[in-house]
């Protein structure tokens, strides 16, 4: 009875949603509105007007710079929420308690062979993300991925140790931090807050640092989030 | 005029700085987090004071013209931020002795920097012009909130954040499905070029349908009945100053974003907004009186402060519902006035949780002897959520009546007397057991009057609840071009 009732509403809201979409342009028809306003100009004003071959990138760094702080930001919440709400600050209990399954070894060794490639992968991704597809975000979720198989290798005990506490926090809020200066160092060098510098070399640079920046961020944030998991439970 | 991005970029800047500067140094965390919001409420208050001898400000971000790039403005809606910058320090001044006694030390750095965040996002929220930066602004300070809840110990706190955090991405949801939707149709995501290209898309259906996610996103947001579940738990369940700032702002940009919504539609002339309309008095008139109803049946303080934000969002909706020009300036005015006072009543309420353990109104019976000044404020407080005359409540109480004679909807006035006397009679309950009744519990007995920084927020926020309607013509006046703004051009 309760789930028919629910289905019926659902189908309900379906069918809504459908009729109001199905009134849009479809998808890929030239002479539709998304192609031919904001975006039109965005494509005119080219990679010399955006500060980067990559249009995409133009658009999300710096168009629409204020739109990637903002989700730059939400990541970061995200993790200090995780770590937050956590059950952290309960005793740990004593490793005997919890038994592990050893890692098989060749999954071991696989892992130790990739590690360098997938690492050298996210950073072509990062670095290159200006000028072909990928990104900070894109790279940032693959080398936080490589950090969670090795932590479950080498065990997460020696990746938590790894570092020290205190440059662990700094490192999770490097892109939120990267990104504040950038936004400062355009109102100082071209009078406007989120702007790139003039110069081209300049700014392709600022871009650069932005994405390596992101994509450290959401490596940690990643890895953090594996982390706490990891650490929730021991408890 | 660069202040305008500062007031979002500032606190979260400084939010992402707290766990970094003081994981190990907790209690200078405070002072950190304390600094950041009195530089903030004066950065507010710069820009407050532009506005009112110049015109709105714009601010084009990366200097990039408004539909390419985005655009914050700060007008009438996002005049809003001062009332948020000036709670959000009182709110902190009062979390210290609260978050130190009931967060382990590790991590009240992270409670600080969600705090900042929240306020940030915030900011950044009501000062959005473009409908993708709104969204991302709304996620800011959701994630947040839900955090803020899940940081109170306990089963329930766990719950509420879970049922809050399930609803709340569900709303977002619906926004990103409207923002798409009108996106599609305009090409544009600035909320004025979308109003102003809508009609040439000639979709109205699924313009209705971007209509329909906003406005259901956003009344979730507001706790407007019946989609007001999440909010009496997580609000009553959270630590005491997030209950404050949950209840007093985070509830107020769903606020924020119907009356963009309102605007954008009222612009764009696409969908009649009149069944708009009608749904907000409907479901607000309910919300008024299932929420005084159900405060007046809960036993424990925090539950009852809650339930009563659920019928004030009524208020407020159905305020925005009439559409008269009397009846929202009365929303938008109580908008600001519920603010101050639920703010209040939740950080006096926490210092009595605080000093006592008790939270429930029958175990704090006598607690007036003990705590006159807290309990004192506590009574005008809940005075003023009564909307009593000369008080804070009475402001926009009245005008929406008024508003809701000039609609001819004689009946909204009977609703509004009904909410306010069953919010006196549960006032009244609350007011009898601290004063005029033996203690029963031997905590009362040797409670103690709360410490100076629990007592002087709320000292204040009462004193401002229980005055304030003597400056409701002054915040009218300062709310009518906005009031204009919404209400449209009179047809």
């Amino acid at each position: 009875m309760r789930s028919g009732l629910a289905l019926l509403v659902v189908v309900l809201l379906a069918g809504l949603m459908m009729a109001g979409v199905s009134q849009l342009p479809p998808p890929g028809a030239p002479d539709s509105a998304v192609h031919g306003h904001v975006a039109a100009t965005y494509i005119d004003g080219g990679a010399e007007a955006g500060g980067a071959p990559n249009l995409v990138t133009a658009v999300l760094l710096n168009y629409r710079a204020f739109d990637t702080y903002g989700e730059v930001v939400v990541i970061f919440a995200a993790l200090i929420a995780v770590l937050a709400v956590g059950l952290a600050g309960r005793p740990i209990r004593s490793p005997r308690q919890a038994p592990t399954v050893p890692v098989s070894p060749v999954v071991d060794q696989v892992v130790r062979l990739l590690a360098p490639f997938i690492a050298l992968f996210a950073l072509f991704m990062i670095l290159e993300g200006h000028v072909l597809p990928g990104g900070g975000f894109q790279g940032g979720v693959v080398l936080g991925t490589l950090i969670i198989l090795l932590g479950l290798v080498l065990s997460p005990r020696r990746l938590r140790h790894l570092l020290p506490h205190k440059a662990v926090f700094w490192i999770r809020s490097a892109a939120v931090l990267t990104f504040a200066c950038t936004a400062l160092t355009g109102l100082a060098l071209t009078g406007w807050l989120f702007a790139l510098p003039e110069p081209h070399w300049l700014g392709e640079s600022v871009i650069v640092g932005l994405e390596l920046a992101i994509g450290i961020g959401s490596a940690f944030a990643v890895a953090g989030f594996f982390l706490s998991l990891e650490a929730d439970r021991h408890r | 005029m660069h202040l305008l991005p500062l007031t979002a970029l500032l606190p979260i800047t400084a939010g992402a700085l707290a766990p970094a500067l003081f994981y190990r140094r907790p209690d200078a965390c405070w002072w950190w987090a304390l600094a950041a919001m009195l530089a903030n409420l004066i950065a507010v208050s710069i820009l407050w004071f532009e506005l009112h001898t110049g015109t709105t400000i714009r601010y084009p971000l990366g200097g990039w013209p408004a539909p390419y790039g985005i655009e914050l403005v700060f007008d009438g809606v996002a005049a809003l931020m001062l009332v948020l910058a000036a709670l959000s320090v009182a709110i902190m001044i009062a979390s210290r002795r609260y978050i130190n006694a009931t967060i382990p030390k590790g991590r009240r750095s992270l409670a600080y920097a969600l705090v900042l965040i929240n306020l940030g996002g915030m900011n950044g929220f009501v000062a959005a012009a473009d409908l993708f930066n709104l969204f991302v602004f709304m996620e800011i300070f959701s994630i947040t909130a839900y955090a803020l809840v899940a940081l109170a110990r306990g089963p329930v706190a766990a719950l509420a954040a879970l049922k809050y955090l399930l609803v709340g991405a569900v709303s977002s949801l619906l926004v990103l499905l409207a923002v798409a939707l009108l996106y599609a149709q305009t090409g544009s995501l600035n909320m004025a070029d979308i109003a102003a290209r809508l009609a040439a898309a000639d979709a109205p259906g699924a313009s209705a349908l971007a209509l329909g996610c906003l406005v259901v996103g956003f009344l979730v947001k507001a706790a407007i009945f019946p989609l007001h579940f999440w909010l009496p738990d997580a609000h009553a369940s959270a630590p005491s100053p997030v209950s404050a700032l949950l209840s007093g702002l985070v509830v107020k940009m769903g606020v924020v974003g119907l009356v963009r919504t309102r605007i954008l539609f009222v612009e764009a002339d696409v969908v009649p907004v009149v069944l708009l309309d009608q749904l907000l008095v409907w479901l607000g008139a309910i919300a008024v009186l299932a929420g005084a109803v159900l405060a007046l049946v809960q036993r424990e303080l925090k539950l009852m402060l809650a339930y009563s934000t659920v019928a004030n969002m009524g208020y407020i909706a159905v305020g925005l519902g009439l559409a008269t020009s009397a009846a929202v300036g009365g929303a938008l005015a109580h908008t600001v006035y519920h603010a101050v006072i639920k703010t209040g009543l939740f950080l006096t309420a926490g210092s009595i949780l605080l000093c006592t353990g008790l939270s429930r109104v029958d175990d704090l019976r006598g607690l007036g002897q003990r705590m006159p000044l807290t309990c004192g404020a506590l009574v005008l407080g809940l005075l003023a959520a009564t909307g009593i005359p000369t008080t804070a409540g009475f402001v926009g109480k009245w005008q929406i009546a008024v508003g809701a004679l000039e609609a001819g909807q004689p009946w909204v006035v009977g609703v509004i007397l009904a909410g306010s006397l069953l919010t006196l009679s549960w006032a009244i309950r609350v007011i009898n057991s601290l004063f005029f009744r033996p203690p029963a519990r031997a905590r009362v007995i040797i409670a103690d009057e709360a410490p100076a920084s629990l007592l002087i927020p709320s000292v204040v926020l009462a004193l401002l609840a229980i005055a304030g309607g003597l400056g409701g013509a002054v915040l009218l006046e300062l709310v009518e071009p906005l009031t204009t703004r919404i209400v449209g051009q009179p047809s």
